[in-house]
């Protein structure tokens, strides 16, 4: 009854007591002590949960990313940097959920720093994909996807500058969403790209989606950047009738292995069949946001990575890894004089054009649907041949994490090389509502399995 | 072209504090010059026009009162207690005068 209940479901047996949260754990805490060892998805865990006593509900346990500040667990944003930081507080998204009565479980595996799309630049090893240990979960959130994805949690909460939750959700085949910026606090989250940085959640279906965004989402006086709009009920308006004009774009195909490019067709035939109807628009070619994501998000770790001097926490720098250095020496030299206006105002710029660009296409459309990735999960290994392996995997995702607008990866169906394809949807401003009304109309059609993989992690 | 030189990224250590080994200095003096290269495509964009903006919502500046919130302040304890190097309830610095 467990295995492969979605968070929701789990969620309302909690409500009915037909299940109490200690038959929820018990499950959960064998499977993740059966299969950690292998998959590496969590870089921490208890053996036994804590709730927040106050909570009035009780909610299934979840997964963190360990970029988040927690009490309960040590943080270590996957950076031996800071082995051994316990956060004197914690983050307005954990604090959130305790308060409705979800436990952490655990802290999940990550990209150093949550720089990279594979975790192969974590401090304690790569995550390992379910489908094909082999390869590669995405990331940065990797671990938090891959969780979800062989059932050792039931949903998890990941972080997203660009990509870093919509690639490791197609590359794992589970749901992957981006809020708008400024739509759930960053407080507590180890900064990275302070301009783009979107907490988020990784779940088995658009439903967990939306009843984890009603949880986190709404303004908080500790980060400035979050925006007084009312949090929908997401998850109520999932199964009203409501149909959509889509936009669809050559220019989002470009490179995009055949049959992901066939699964976003299947998933506009399927739309279609709902009453959704297309049009085909003309975006600025997603290669321009790599470009401008790699100038603005380098000069940001820059900055944000400096106050790592092991005076108040954490060692000193001679810990960090090769992509951490690689970061915030690009961004020191796209913030130097004489360089400052060629690369970081150039890209400010671009980024502005990107945005009017997403305006634009809303004056038309309601939401774009685009392959989340150009290719499936790689093997472990295949980043090194890159100079920057994220950006070119995440060019599809780049363009909404620099516009500011939410997005969401749905899993689309099955590659013939056995690893799942995601499809996204990006959609307005703050409008996370009809985007997860939408994806929920094509997740009931596609009827992508995602037991199969959850069996193979539950069977011994 | 922008290739960067073996200066280029001494320069570029010294500023960020970071030592690197001669390997990671040669792999990033190429991986550096490689993204550069790459990001010459925003020359393509005419962005003459465009305003300096650096914000992607229509948030705008927002001014706390100034009143002690106690819910967000930590104890001497809390503050030092990650700290490697501390003494007398204060955390330890290099000498900088």
């Amino acid at each position: 009854m467990i295995a492969g209940s979605s968070y929701t479901y789990l969620a309302h047996l909690l409500r009915d007591n037909k299940l109490s949260q200690s038959d929820i754990w018990g499950h959960f805490l064998h499977v993740i002590q059966t299969h950690n060892p292998q998959l590496n998805a969590f870089i921490s865990y208890d053996e036994e949960l804590s709730a927040d006593d106050e909570a009035k509900d009780t909610l299934p346990p979840l997964g963190v990313k360990d970029n988040f500040v927690t009490k309960q667990f040590p943080t270590t944003a996957a950076s031996k940097v800071l082995s051994g930081y316990f956060s004197p507080y914690e983050s307005t998204v954990t604090s959130k959920l305790l308060r409705a009565g979800a436990p952490i479980a655990g802290k999940t595996n990550l990209d150093a720093w949550a720089h990279g799309s594979s975790t192969e630049t974590s401090d304690f090893g790569v995550t390992r994909n379910p489908y094909n240990p082999d390869h590669v979960p995405g990331g940065s959130s990797g671990g938090s996807a891959a969780a979800v994805a062989a059932g050792l949690i039931p949903a998890a909460i990941g972080t997203e500058t660009a990509g870093s939750i919509r690639l490791p959700a197609a590359w794992c085949g589970v749901v992957g969403l981006k809020p708008t910026y400024g739509r759930v606090s960053r407080y507590g989250v180890v900064a990275m790209g302070s301009s783009w940085d979107c907490p988020g959640p990784i779940t088995q279906t658009v439903e967990d989606a939306a009843l984890i965004l009603e949880v986190i989402a709404g303004m908080d006086d500790r980060d400035a950047t979050t925006l007084d709009k009312a949090v929908d009920s997401y998850s109520s308006s999932l199964r009203s009738k409501q149909t959509f004009t889509i936009g669809y774009s050559d220019e989002f195909l470009t490179d995009v292995d055949p049959e992901i490019v066939a699964a976003v067709e299947k998933s506009r035939k399927l739309l279609e069949e709902q009453g959704h109807s297309f049009k085909k628009i003309s975006m600025m070619a997603p290669k321009y946001a790599i470009s401008v994501y790699m100038m603005l998000q380098r000069s940001e770790v820059s900055s944000n990575l400096a106050r790592y001097t092991g005076v108040r926490y954490g060692s000193d720098r001679s810990s960090f890894g090769l992509e951490a250095k690689r970061r915030m020496m690009l961004g020191t030299y796209a913030l130097s004089a004489g360089y400052v206006d060629q690369l970081y105002k150039k890209a400010q710029k671009v980024r502005y054009l990107i945005a009017q660009d997403f305006q634009s296409a809303y004056k038309d459309v309601d939401m774009i649907l685009v392959p989340t990735t150009p290719i499936t999960a790689p093997k472990i290994g295949f980043s090194e041949e890159f100079s920057f392996f994220g950006e070119m995997m995440d060019v599809l995702s780049e363009p909404a994490a620099a516009a500011g607008i939410p997005a969401i990866s749905v899993p689309a169906g099955m590659h013939s090389n056995g690893l799942p394809i995601g499809v996204q949807l990006m959609g307005r401003h703050f409008d996370e509502k009809s985007l997860l009304k939408c994806a929920y109309d094509l997740e009931q059609q596609l009827e992508f399995n995602r037991l199969d993989v959850i069996k193979k992690y539950t069977s011994s | 072209m922008t290739r960067l030189t073996h200066s280029d990224v001494e320069k570029l250590a010294e500023l960020t504090k970071l030592q690197l080994s001669e390997a990671e200095r040669e792999k990033i003096s190429h991986d550096l010059t490689a993204s550069l290269d790459y990001v010459n495509n925003l020359s393509d964009v005419d962005t003459q026009t465009v305003p300096e903006t650096f914000f992607t919502t229509d948030a705008v500046n927002v001014m706390a009162e100034d009143e002690v919130d106690e819910t967000v302040m930590l104890t001497a304890a809390e503050a030092l207690k990650n700290a490697s190097f501390k003494k007398d309830g204060y955390f330890v610095v290099k000498r900088i005068l």
